[in-house]
Protein backbone atom coordinates (compact mmCIF):
# COMPACT_ATOMS: atom_id res chain seq x y z
CA UNK A 1 0.00 0.00 0.00
CA UNK A 2 2.81 2.38 0.78
CA UNK A 3 4.19 2.01 -2.75
CA UNK A 4 0.75 2.79 -4.12
CA UNK A 5 0.55 5.95 -2.02
CA UNK A 6 4.02 6.98 -3.12
CA UNK A 7 3.03 6.50 -6.73
CA UNK A 8 0.15 8.87 -6.18
CA UNK A 9 2.57 11.44 -4.89
CA UNK A 10 1.09 11.34 -1.43
CA UNK A 11 4.27 10.41 0.36
CA UNK A 12 7.32 12.46 1.10
CA UNK A 13 10.23 13.09 -1.21
CA UNK A 14 8.62 12.08 -4.48
CA UNK A 15 10.06 13.64 -7.63
CA UNK A 16 8.44 14.94 -10.75
CA UNK A 17 10.61 14.29 -13.79
CA UNK A 18 10.70 15.88 -17.19
CA UNK A 19 12.89 14.62 -20.01
CA UNK A 20 13.77 15.18 -23.62
CA UNK A 21 14.23 11.74 -25.11
CA UNK A 22 13.75 9.29 -27.94
CA UNK A 23 12.28 5.81 -27.81
CA UNK A 24 12.17 2.96 -30.30
CA UNK A 25 11.03 -0.62 -30.68
CA UNK A 26 11.82 -2.58 -33.81
CA UNK A 27 10.49 -6.08 -34.07
CA UNK A 28 7.50 -7.22 -36.06
CA UNK A 29 6.17 -3.82 -35.04
CA UNK A 30 8.28 -0.71 -35.57
CA UNK A 31 7.40 2.30 -33.42
CA UNK A 32 9.03 5.29 -31.88
CA UNK A 33 10.69 8.61 -32.44
CA UNK A 34 11.81 11.74 -30.71
CA UNK A 35 9.83 13.47 -28.00
CA UNK A 36 9.49 14.35 -24.36
CA UNK A 37 8.39 12.55 -21.22
CA UNK A 38 6.99 13.41 -17.83
CA UNK A 39 6.91 11.13 -14.84
CA UNK A 40 6.92 10.52 -11.13
CA UNK A 41 9.71 8.89 -9.11
CA UNK A 42 9.27 7.81 -5.52
CA UNK A 43 11.81 6.40 -3.06
CA UNK A 44 11.24 2.88 -1.81
CA UNK A 45 14.43 2.71 0.30
CA UNK A 46 17.48 4.92 0.67
CA UNK A 47 18.96 3.55 -2.54
CA UNK A 48 15.99 2.27 -4.51
CA UNK A 49 13.24 4.20 -6.20
CA UNK A 50 10.31 3.35 -8.43
CA UNK A 51 9.18 5.45 -11.32
CA UNK A 52 6.55 5.75 -13.94
CA UNK A 53 6.52 8.03 -16.95
CA UNK A 54 4.71 8.74 -20.17
CA UNK A 55 6.17 10.25 -23.33
CA UNK A 56 5.09 11.30 -26.78
CA UNK A 57 6.97 10.08 -29.86
CA UNK A 58 7.20 11.65 -33.31
CA UNK A 59 9.18 10.35 -36.29
CA UNK A 60 7.55 7.09 -37.16
CA UNK A 61 3.74 7.34 -36.92
CA UNK A 62 2.87 9.29 -33.77
CA UNK A 63 2.86 7.11 -30.67
CA UNK A 64 3.17 7.23 -26.91
CA UNK A 65 5.54 5.37 -24.62
CA UNK A 66 4.68 4.41 -21.05
CA UNK A 67 7.30 3.15 -18.64
CA UNK A 68 7.49 1.63 -15.17
CA UNK A 69 10.81 0.94 -13.55
CA UNK A 70 13.06 0.48 -10.58
CA UNK A 71 16.24 2.49 -10.16
CA UNK A 72 19.07 1.75 -7.72
CA UNK A 73 21.16 4.81 -6.99
CA UNK A 74 24.38 5.51 -5.23
CA UNK A 75 25.26 8.79 -3.49
CA UNK A 76 28.64 10.42 -3.88
CA UNK A 77 28.18 14.00 -2.81
CA UNK A 78 25.88 15.54 -5.38
CA UNK A 79 26.50 12.73 -7.83
CA UNK A 80 23.74 10.13 -7.89
CA UNK A 81 24.48 7.51 -10.59
CA UNK A 82 21.92 4.80 -11.01
CA UNK A 83 21.16 1.53 -12.74
CA UNK A 84 17.84 -0.19 -13.04
CA UNK A 85 15.29 -2.12 -14.98
CA UNK A 86 12.10 -0.99 -16.64
CA UNK A 87 9.12 -2.22 -18.57
CA UNK A 88 7.83 -0.01 -21.34
CA UNK A 89 4.75 -0.12 -23.50
CA UNK A 90 4.41 1.63 -26.85
CA UNK A 91 0.90 2.46 -27.96
CA UNK A 92 -0.42 4.19 -31.06
CA UNK A 93 0.90 4.60 -34.57
CA UNK A 94 3.16 1.96 -35.98
CA UNK A 95 4.57 0.17 -38.98
CA UNK A 96 3.62 -3.47 -38.73
CA UNK A 97 5.71 -5.99 -40.56
CA UNK A 98 4.64 -9.35 -41.90
CA UNK A 99 5.82 -12.14 -44.15
CA UNK A 100 3.94 -14.93 -45.92
CA UNK A 101 4.93 -17.19 -43.02
CA UNK A 102 3.48 -14.83 -40.40
CA UNK A 103 0.33 -13.15 -41.67
CA UNK A 104 -0.60 -11.39 -38.46
CA UNK A 105 -1.02 -7.80 -37.38
CA UNK A 106 -0.91 -6.64 -33.79
CA UNK A 107 -3.07 -3.79 -32.54
CA UNK A 108 -2.24 -3.69 -28.84
CA UNK A 109 0.67 -2.18 -26.94
CA UNK A 110 4.16 -3.38 -27.72
CA UNK A 111 5.97 -4.27 -24.52
CA UNK A 112 9.69 -4.16 -23.81
CA UNK A 113 12.00 -5.04 -20.94
CA UNK A 114 15.13 -2.92 -20.64
CA UNK A 115 18.14 -2.39 -18.48
CA UNK A 116 18.70 1.23 -17.47
CA UNK A 117 21.92 3.16 -16.96
CA UNK A 118 21.78 6.70 -15.59
CA UNK A 119 25.43 7.54 -14.96
CA UNK A 120 25.32 11.33 -15.00
CA UNK A 121 22.68 12.22 -12.42
CA UNK A 122 23.25 14.98 -9.90
CA UNK A 123 21.26 16.49 -7.03
CA UNK A 124 21.20 20.05 -5.81
CA UNK A 125 18.63 20.76 -3.12
CA UNK A 126 15.15 20.06 -4.44
CA UNK A 127 16.43 19.75 -7.98
CA UNK A 128 17.98 16.91 -9.86
CA UNK A 129 19.66 16.91 -13.23
CA UNK A 130 20.64 13.97 -15.40
CA UNK A 131 22.67 14.00 -18.58
CA UNK A 132 22.49 11.29 -21.24
CA UNK A 133 20.91 8.07 -20.00
CA UNK A 134 20.20 4.84 -21.80
CA UNK A 135 17.63 2.11 -21.49
CA UNK A 136 18.35 -0.87 -23.72
CA UNK A 137 16.54 -4.15 -24.04
CA UNK A 138 14.30 -6.48 -25.94
CA UNK A 139 10.89 -5.77 -27.41
CA UNK A 140 7.96 -8.10 -27.62
CA UNK A 141 8.59 -10.17 -30.73
CA UNK A 142 12.32 -10.26 -30.12
CA UNK A 143 13.55 -6.99 -31.58
CA UNK A 144 15.57 -4.12 -30.23
CA UNK A 145 14.09 -1.66 -27.78
CA UNK A 146 15.76 1.43 -26.46
CA UNK A 147 15.20 4.81 -24.93
CA UNK A 148 17.83 7.52 -25.09
CA UNK A 149 17.30 10.36 -22.70
CA UNK A 150 19.24 13.48 -23.57
CA UNK A 151 18.42 15.39 -20.44
CA UNK A 152 16.16 14.96 -17.44
CA UNK A 153 15.20 17.51 -14.83
CA UNK A 154 13.67 16.33 -11.54
CA UNK A 155 11.93 18.36 -8.88
CA UNK A 156 11.53 16.90 -5.41
CA UNK A 157 8.40 17.79 -3.52
CA UNK A 158 6.75 16.93 -0.21
CA UNK A 159 7.99 17.35 3.33
CA UNK B 1 -3.29 -7.97 -19.20
CA UNK B 2 -3.76 -10.80 -21.64
CA UNK B 3 -5.04 -8.36 -24.18
CA UNK B 4 -1.67 -6.64 -24.14
CA UNK B 5 -0.22 -9.67 -25.82
CA UNK B 6 -3.02 -10.31 -28.23
CA UNK B 7 -2.89 -9.87 -31.97
CA UNK B 8 -5.63 -8.09 -33.85
CA UNK B 9 -8.43 -10.39 -34.94
CA UNK B 10 -7.10 -12.07 -38.05
CA UNK B 11 -8.80 -10.66 -41.13
CA UNK B 12 -10.45 -13.20 -43.35
CA UNK B 13 -8.11 -14.02 -46.17
CA UNK B 14 -8.81 -15.95 -49.37
CA UNK B 15 -10.63 -19.24 -49.26
CA UNK B 16 -9.04 -22.26 -50.92
CA UNK B 17 -11.34 -21.76 -53.89
CA UNK B 18 -10.46 -18.10 -54.30
CA UNK B 19 -6.79 -18.91 -53.89
CA UNK B 20 -6.93 -21.58 -56.59
CA UNK B 21 -8.80 -19.32 -58.99
CA UNK B 22 -6.32 -16.47 -58.54
CA UNK B 23 -3.32 -18.76 -58.93
CA UNK B 24 -4.80 -20.26 -62.10
CA UNK B 25 -4.91 -16.80 -63.69
CA UNK B 26 -1.42 -16.03 -62.40
CA UNK B 27 -0.10 -19.18 -64.07
CA UNK B 28 -0.51 -17.40 -67.40
CA UNK B 29 2.36 -15.04 -66.59
CA UNK B 30 5.19 -15.85 -68.95
CA UNK B 31 8.87 -15.23 -68.37
CA UNK B 32 9.76 -14.94 -72.05
CA UNK B 33 7.12 -12.30 -72.68
CA UNK B 34 8.24 -10.34 -69.62
CA UNK B 35 11.82 -10.48 -70.88
CA UNK B 36 10.82 -9.33 -74.34
CA UNK B 37 8.60 -6.52 -73.04
CA UNK B 38 11.36 -5.15 -70.84
CA UNK B 39 13.71 -5.23 -73.83
CA UNK B 40 11.14 -3.51 -76.04
CA UNK B 41 10.55 -0.67 -73.60
CA UNK B 42 14.27 -0.23 -73.00
CA UNK B 43 14.84 -0.09 -76.74
CA UNK B 44 12.29 2.69 -77.01
CA UNK B 45 13.95 4.65 -74.21
CA UNK B 46 17.36 4.06 -75.77
CA UNK B 47 16.30 5.56 -79.07
CA UNK B 48 17.47 8.90 -77.73
CA UNK B 49 20.40 8.01 -75.49
CA UNK B 50 22.73 10.92 -76.20
CA UNK B 51 23.55 12.67 -72.97
CA UNK B 52 20.05 12.16 -71.74
CA UNK B 53 19.82 12.00 -68.00
CA UNK B 54 16.59 13.04 -66.39
CA UNK B 55 13.23 12.65 -68.13
CA UNK B 56 12.62 16.38 -67.98
CA UNK B 57 15.55 16.90 -70.32
CA UNK B 58 13.72 15.18 -73.15
CA UNK B 59 9.91 15.25 -73.19
CA UNK B 60 9.97 13.35 -76.47
CA UNK B 61 11.74 10.52 -74.63
CA UNK B 62 8.56 10.10 -72.61
CA UNK B 63 6.53 10.16 -75.81
CA UNK B 64 8.69 7.34 -77.21
CA UNK B 65 7.82 5.24 -74.19
CA UNK B 66 4.18 6.13 -74.57
CA UNK B 67 4.15 5.14 -78.24
CA UNK B 68 5.82 1.78 -77.60
CA UNK B 69 3.55 0.86 -74.71
CA UNK B 70 0.46 1.95 -76.61
CA UNK B 71 1.52 -0.15 -79.58
CA UNK B 72 2.09 -3.18 -77.36
CA UNK B 73 -1.40 -2.84 -75.86
CA UNK B 74 -2.98 -2.26 -79.28
CA UNK B 75 -1.34 -5.43 -80.55
CA UNK B 76 -3.31 -7.27 -77.87
CA UNK B 77 -6.49 -5.83 -79.35
CA UNK B 78 -6.94 -3.43 -76.46
CA UNK B 79 -8.08 0.16 -76.70
CA UNK B 80 -5.85 2.61 -74.88
CA UNK B 81 -7.36 5.79 -73.49
CA UNK B 82 -4.87 8.61 -73.33
CA UNK B 83 -5.77 11.02 -70.56
CA UNK B 84 -4.15 14.29 -71.54
CA UNK B 85 -3.58 16.20 -68.32
CA UNK B 86 -1.10 18.62 -69.78
CA UNK B 87 -0.68 22.01 -68.21
CA UNK B 88 1.68 24.23 -66.25
CA UNK B 89 4.44 23.51 -68.71
CA UNK B 90 4.09 19.76 -68.54
CA UNK B 91 2.79 17.51 -71.28
CA UNK B 92 1.24 14.65 -69.34
CA UNK B 93 -0.24 11.55 -70.98
CA UNK B 94 -1.51 8.84 -68.65
CA UNK B 95 -2.41 5.62 -70.47
CA UNK B 96 -5.47 3.64 -69.40
CA UNK B 97 -6.84 0.24 -70.32
CA UNK B 98 -10.01 -0.84 -68.58
CA UNK B 99 -11.62 -4.22 -68.04
CA UNK B 100 -15.17 -3.42 -66.85
CA UNK B 101 -16.50 -5.39 -63.92
CA UNK B 102 -19.57 -7.52 -64.33
CA UNK B 103 -21.46 -7.08 -61.06
CA UNK B 104 -19.69 -4.12 -59.42
CA UNK B 105 -18.42 -2.10 -62.36
CA UNK B 106 -18.25 1.14 -60.36
CA UNK B 107 -15.76 -0.37 -57.93
CA UNK B 108 -12.27 -0.16 -59.35
CA UNK B 109 -9.07 -2.06 -58.73
CA UNK B 110 -6.25 0.08 -60.10
CA UNK B 111 -3.01 -1.56 -61.15
CA UNK B 112 -0.36 0.99 -61.99
CA UNK B 113 3.26 1.59 -62.98
CA UNK B 114 5.03 4.59 -64.43
CA UNK B 115 6.44 4.40 -67.95
CA UNK B 116 8.86 7.32 -67.89
CA UNK B 117 12.48 6.54 -67.04
CA UNK B 118 15.93 7.82 -66.34
CA UNK B 119 18.36 6.67 -69.02
CA UNK B 120 16.96 3.37 -70.37
CA UNK B 121 15.21 2.28 -67.19
CA UNK B 122 15.11 -1.51 -67.30
CA UNK B 123 14.27 -2.05 -63.64
CA UNK B 124 12.92 1.45 -63.12
CA UNK B 125 10.38 0.99 -64.51
CA UNK B 126 10.19 -1.17 -67.61
CA UNK B 127 9.89 -4.10 -65.20
CA UNK B 128 6.65 -2.67 -63.81
CA UNK B 129 5.33 -1.87 -67.28
CA UNK B 130 6.06 -5.42 -68.42
CA UNK B 131 3.92 -6.73 -65.56
CA UNK B 132 1.11 -4.38 -66.60
CA UNK B 133 1.24 -5.96 -70.06
CA UNK B 134 1.12 -9.45 -68.59
CA UNK B 135 -1.88 -8.47 -66.48
CA UNK B 136 -3.62 -7.12 -69.57
CA UNK B 137 -2.96 -10.36 -71.44
CA UNK B 138 -4.24 -12.41 -68.51
CA UNK B 139 -7.49 -10.45 -68.26
CA UNK B 140 -8.43 -10.64 -71.93
CA UNK B 141 -11.55 -12.74 -72.32
CA UNK B 142 -12.16 -13.04 -68.58
CA UNK B 143 -14.73 -11.42 -66.31
CA UNK B 144 -14.30 -10.06 -62.80
CA UNK B 145 -16.86 -8.65 -60.41
CA UNK B 146 -15.10 -5.30 -60.13
CA UNK B 147 -13.50 -3.20 -62.81
CA UNK B 148 -9.77 -3.63 -63.29
CA UNK B 149 -8.18 -0.46 -64.59
CA UNK B 150 -4.57 -0.58 -65.74
CA UNK B 151 -2.91 2.81 -65.64
CA UNK B 152 0.57 3.62 -66.91
CA UNK B 153 1.55 6.93 -65.40
CA UNK B 154 3.56 9.59 -67.12
CA UNK B 155 6.13 11.80 -65.37
CA UNK B 156 6.68 9.91 -62.13
CA UNK B 157 10.38 10.62 -62.17
CA UNK B 158 9.88 14.36 -62.17
CA UNK B 159 7.76 14.45 -59.02
CA UNK B 160 4.79 12.11 -59.38
CA UNK B 161 3.11 14.60 -61.70
CA UNK B 162 1.22 12.10 -63.84
CA UNK B 163 -0.30 10.27 -60.90
CA UNK B 164 -1.06 13.50 -59.05
CA UNK B 165 -3.11 14.70 -61.99
CA UNK B 166 -4.75 11.31 -62.45
CA UNK B 167 -5.90 11.08 -58.83
CA UNK B 168 -7.05 14.69 -58.85
CA UNK B 169 -9.15 14.03 -61.94
CA UNK B 170 -10.53 10.75 -60.53
CA UNK B 171 -11.01 11.85 -56.94
CA UNK B 172 -14.64 10.68 -56.92
CA UNK B 173 -13.92 7.19 -58.22
CA UNK B 174 -14.79 4.28 -55.95
CA UNK B 175 -11.33 2.78 -55.76
CA UNK B 176 -11.28 -0.54 -53.95
CA UNK B 177 -7.51 -0.89 -54.14
CA UNK B 178 -4.44 0.52 -55.86
CA UNK B 179 -1.58 -1.85 -56.62
CA UNK B 180 1.42 0.18 -57.75
CA UNK B 181 4.68 -1.25 -59.00
CA UNK B 182 7.93 0.63 -59.26
CA UNK B 183 11.12 -1.32 -59.95
CA UNK B 184 10.21 -4.95 -59.43
CA UNK B 185 12.81 -6.92 -61.38
CA UNK B 186 16.12 -6.69 -59.54
CA UNK B 187 17.14 -9.34 -57.03
CA UNK B 188 20.36 -10.66 -55.62
CA UNK B 189 21.35 -13.77 -53.69
CA UNK B 190 24.56 -12.24 -52.39
CA UNK B 191 25.02 -11.60 -48.69
CA UNK B 192 25.12 -7.90 -47.98
CA UNK B 193 23.18 -7.00 -51.10
CA UNK B 194 20.33 -5.40 -49.18
CA UNK B 195 20.30 -2.37 -46.95
CA UNK B 196 17.36 -0.85 -45.13
CA UNK B 197 16.02 2.65 -44.63
CA UNK B 198 16.90 4.26 -41.28
CA UNK B 199 14.86 2.82 -38.43
CA UNK B 200 14.08 -0.44 -40.21
CA UNK B 201 15.73 -3.79 -40.65
CA UNK B 202 15.56 -6.04 -43.69
CA UNK B 203 17.16 -9.38 -44.50
CA UNK B 204 20.75 -9.10 -45.61
CA UNK B 205 20.12 -10.81 -48.95
CA UNK B 206 18.06 -8.85 -51.48
CA UNK B 207 16.02 -11.69 -52.92
CA UNK B 208 12.58 -10.53 -51.75
CA UNK B 209 9.92 -8.09 -52.83
CA UNK B 210 8.77 -5.37 -50.44
CA UNK B 211 5.06 -4.73 -50.10
CA UNK B 212 3.99 -1.55 -48.36
CA UNK B 213 0.40 -0.73 -47.47
CA UNK B 214 -1.47 2.05 -45.77
CA UNK B 215 -3.62 0.95 -42.88
CA UNK B 216 -6.86 0.87 -44.88
CA UNK B 217 -5.26 -1.69 -47.18
CA UNK B 218 -4.02 -3.91 -44.36
CA UNK B 219 -6.27 -6.81 -45.23
CA UNK B 220 -5.38 -6.65 -48.94
CA UNK B 221 -1.70 -6.59 -48.01
CA UNK B 222 -2.15 -9.81 -46.08
CA UNK B 223 -4.03 -11.31 -49.03
CA UNK B 224 -1.03 -10.62 -51.26
CA UNK B 225 1.18 -12.09 -48.57
CA UNK B 226 -1.01 -15.19 -48.64
CA UNK B 227 -0.72 -15.37 -52.42
CA UNK B 228 3.07 -14.86 -52.37
CA UNK B 229 3.41 -17.90 -50.14
CA UNK B 230 1.10 -19.94 -52.34
CA UNK B 231 2.77 -19.32 -55.70
CA UNK B 232 4.24 -22.38 -57.45
CA UNK B 233 7.60 -20.97 -56.43
CA UNK B 234 6.81 -19.01 -53.27
CA UNK B 235 7.97 -15.40 -53.46
CA UNK B 236 9.90 -14.06 -50.49
CA UNK B 237 8.05 -10.98 -49.32
CA UNK B 238 8.59 -8.39 -46.61
CA UNK B 239 5.35 -6.58 -45.84
CA UNK B 240 4.81 -3.35 -43.96
CA UNK B 241 1.46 -1.86 -43.01
CA UNK B 242 1.62 1.65 -41.61
CA UNK B 243 -0.57 4.01 -39.63
CA UNK B 244 -1.59 7.44 -40.84
CA UNK B 245 -0.92 6.59 -44.49
CA UNK B 246 2.83 6.60 -43.80
CA UNK B 247 2.88 10.39 -43.52
CA UNK B 248 5.43 10.49 -40.72
CA UNK B 249 9.01 11.67 -41.33
CA UNK B 250 10.42 8.20 -40.70
CA UNK B 251 8.38 6.64 -43.49
CA UNK B 252 9.14 9.24 -46.15
CA UNK B 253 10.92 6.63 -48.27
CA UNK B 254 7.67 4.69 -48.47
CA UNK B 255 6.11 7.47 -50.57
CA UNK B 256 8.61 7.40 -53.38
CA UNK B 257 6.23 6.40 -56.16
CA UNK B 258 2.79 6.97 -57.61
CA UNK B 259 0.80 5.17 -54.89
CA UNK B 260 1.71 8.13 -52.67
CA UNK B 261 -1.09 10.09 -54.30
CA UNK B 262 -3.58 7.39 -53.35
CA UNK B 263 -2.30 7.19 -49.78
CA UNK B 264 -2.52 10.95 -49.45
CA UNK B 265 -6.22 10.69 -50.34
CA UNK B 266 -6.71 7.85 -47.84
CA UNK B 267 -7.35 5.42 -50.68
CA UNK B 268 -6.32 1.81 -50.01
CA UNK B 269 -2.99 1.31 -51.71
CA UNK B 270 -0.23 -1.26 -52.02
CA UNK B 271 3.27 -0.56 -53.24
CA UNK B 272 5.51 -3.30 -54.60
CA UNK B 273 9.20 -2.62 -55.09
CA UNK B 274 12.59 -4.30 -55.06
CA UNK B 275 13.67 -1.26 -52.96
CA UNK B 276 15.69 0.33 -55.83
CA UNK B 277 18.74 2.13 -54.41
CA UNK B 278 18.63 0.08 -51.20
CA UNK B 279 19.57 -2.92 -53.35
CA UNK B 280 20.24 -1.98 -56.96
CA UNK B 281 23.49 -0.18 -57.74
CA UNK B 282 22.17 0.59 -61.23
CA UNK B 283 19.31 2.73 -59.91
CA UNK B 284 18.96 5.90 -61.99
CA UNK B 285 22.14 5.25 -63.91
CA UNK B 286 22.93 4.36 -67.50
CA UNK B 287 23.63 0.79 -66.42
CA UNK B 288 19.99 0.08 -65.50
CA UNK B 289 19.85 -2.39 -68.39
CA UNK B 290 17.84 -5.54 -69.13
CA UNK B 291 20.72 -7.90 -68.45
CA UNK B 292 20.85 -6.78 -64.81
CA UNK B 293 17.36 -8.08 -64.06
CA UNK B 294 16.34 -11.43 -62.59
CA UNK B 295 13.52 -12.60 -64.82
CA UNK B 296 12.59 -15.49 -62.55
CA UNK B 297 12.05 -12.98 -59.77
CA UNK B 298 10.14 -10.67 -62.12
CA UNK B 299 7.93 -13.59 -63.12
CA UNK B 300 7.12 -14.31 -59.48
CA UNK B 301 6.24 -10.65 -58.92
CA UNK B 302 4.11 -10.70 -62.07
CA UNK B 303 2.28 -13.76 -60.81
CA UNK B 304 1.69 -12.07 -57.47
CA UNK B 305 0.28 -8.92 -59.07
CA UNK B 306 -1.96 -10.81 -61.49
CA UNK B 307 -3.22 -13.10 -58.73
CA UNK B 308 -3.73 -10.20 -56.33
CA UNK B 309 -5.57 -8.03 -58.81
CA UNK B 310 -7.76 -10.92 -59.81
CA UNK B 311 -8.50 -11.97 -56.25
CA UNK B 312 -9.50 -8.50 -55.07
CA UNK B 313 -11.41 -7.66 -58.24
CA UNK B 314 -13.38 -10.87 -58.19
CA UNK B 315 -14.33 -11.00 -54.52
CA UNK B 316 -18.09 -10.76 -54.80
CA UNK B 317 -18.84 -10.50 -51.13
CA UNK B 318 -15.96 -8.44 -49.82
CA UNK B 319 -16.88 -5.10 -48.30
Amino acid sequence: MSVFLWMLGLAEAAELTFAVDAGYVGSDVVMGGFGASAGLRVPLTDHLSAYGDVGGRLFLPASAELGLGLLASGYFGHWRPGVGVEVSAFVGGRVQRFTPDALTLRDGPVLSVRGVARPLAFDQGAWGFSGPALALGVAQGGGLSFNVELVQVAWRFGP
Amino acid sequence: MLSLWACAPAPELLTDGQLSAALAVAAEVDTTRLTNDVARMVEAHAADPGEVRAPWDRPHKRRAGEATLTAALNELGLTVTVEDDSGDGWEIHNLIVEFPGVSRPDEVVLVTAHYDVWYQGADDNSSGVAVLLELARALIGKETARTVRIVAFDAEEVGLIGSARYFRRHINDDVRLVINMDSVGFASTEAGSQVAPPGFTLPDVGDFIVLMANDVAAREALVLGQLAGALPEPLALQGAVGSDDHRSPGTGDFHRSDHSQAWTQGTPGLFLTDTTNFRNEHYHTETDLPETLDYGFLTQVGQLVVAGAWAIADEEDAE
